[in-house]
């Protein structure tokens, strides 16, 4: 009886360090995106994905193909393309990447998107707009005339890849992503570029018996 | 406007623009900072490319004095000719590993045609 008494003693003692311990965790707190201090996962993390469109357009502009005289004078038109996910991340936030590649390089004066058509940041109502012609609700001269909409000269594809590697003590995982530009025109790569990879690497959790 | 790098920065300057020798260490020098660095990382050259036409192009070429890796970020930034920030829509801190003894090259490219100034901040990176 003395035993059992001081052993729920000690569950007492435990189970009330434990309520303690979690009382006096912090809450969220927000912090600077640029600081040091977010979370480190096994994937890709935000800060590297913002890496990776500032290194991927500095590359795609530094090239210089958009300055050639085909695609003068500026800005040329381009469409995003297919972009594939083949990382281990199946919900990858594709548009932190892409979304700051194409405000960069439209900033940047020398490329201008088209959204009537493509794989991402598509918008709809220069399609729809055209249905409102006979729409007794609208003023029908205010709706674009035909063939007016742009044809993309440049596609841009992208591929986020993925490489992992394990030892018995460790696993190591590799992230970048592979861009390139075609010149609709005649379906030639004009330029095709890789970020830096990503790496991280964790010790594997040791079966105990 | 800019604060000054450290003394321990020695800067060398291969400038395709029109900035005379003598006062370009001291335009270089205000536009870096990095006072928060290892004395044993040194800013070796500054590289403007200012040509018309192209956006304004800065390569840092940094080198690890050494033997041990170093890990640091750098952020370049944008101003226009009044001094006002370009907004640089895929702009971030990049972070970098130099390794021991190693020379490393990184280069900014301005976001537009109207950024005519810049200032390249390097940190260290706390892993």
């Amino acid at each position: 009886m003395k035993y059992i008494s001081q052993h729920k003693q000690r569950l007492i003692i435990f189970l009330g360090a434990f309520a303690l311990f979690v009382a006096c965790q912090t809450g969220p707190k927000r912090i600077d995106s640029a600081s040091d201090q977010g979370v480190t996962s096994m994937g890709a993390d935000y800060n590297e994905m913002v890496e990776w469109a500032q290194t991927l357009t500095q590359r795609m502009l530094q090239d210089g193909f958009l300055d050639s005289a085909e695609y003068q004078p500026h800005p040329v038109r381009m469409v995003i393309s297919d972009i594939e996910n083949k990382t281990d991340i199946s919900q990858l936030p594709k548009e932190i990447v892409l979304g700051r590649v194409r405000a960069a390089l439209r900033n940047s004066g020398k490329v201008r998107y088209v959204s009537t058509y493509g794989s991402d940041a598509k918008d709809s109502m220069t399609r729809d707009s055209q249905d409102l012609r006979n729409d007794p609700l609208f003023n029908a001269s205010q709706v674009p005339r035909a063939g007016q909409a742009s044809v993309a000269r440049l596609s841009l594809r992208t591929q986020f890849l993925f490489h992992a590697a394990r030892t018995k003590t460790q696993k190591q995982n590799t992230y970048e992503v592979r861009m390139f530009v075609t010149d609709i025109a005649n379906g030639e790569i004009v330029w095709e570029g890789f970020s830096d990879p990503i790496m991280k690497v964790s010790k594997r959790r040791s079966v105990g018996f | 406007m800019f604060k000054l790098v450290s003394s321990q920065c020695l800067i060398l300057i291969f400038c395709t623009g029109c900035m005379t020798t003598s006062k370009q260490d001291t335009v270089i020098l205000s536009h870096v900072l990095a006072d928060r660095i290892s004395r044993n990382l040194i800013i070796e050259e500054i590289r403007i490319i200012d040509s018309g036409g192209q956006l304004l192009t800065i390569q840092a070429t940094l080198r690890n004095n050494k033997t041990s890796p170093y890990d640091f970020k750098y952020l370049f930034e944008w101003f226009d000719d009044q001094g006002l920030q370009v907004y640089a829509p895929a702009s971030s801190w990049v972070r970098r590993t130099i390794q021991g003894k190693q020379i490393l090259n990184f280069t900014g490219i301005a976001p537009s045609e109207k950024a005519r100034d810049w200032r390249l901040q390097i940190q260290p990176w706390d892993k």
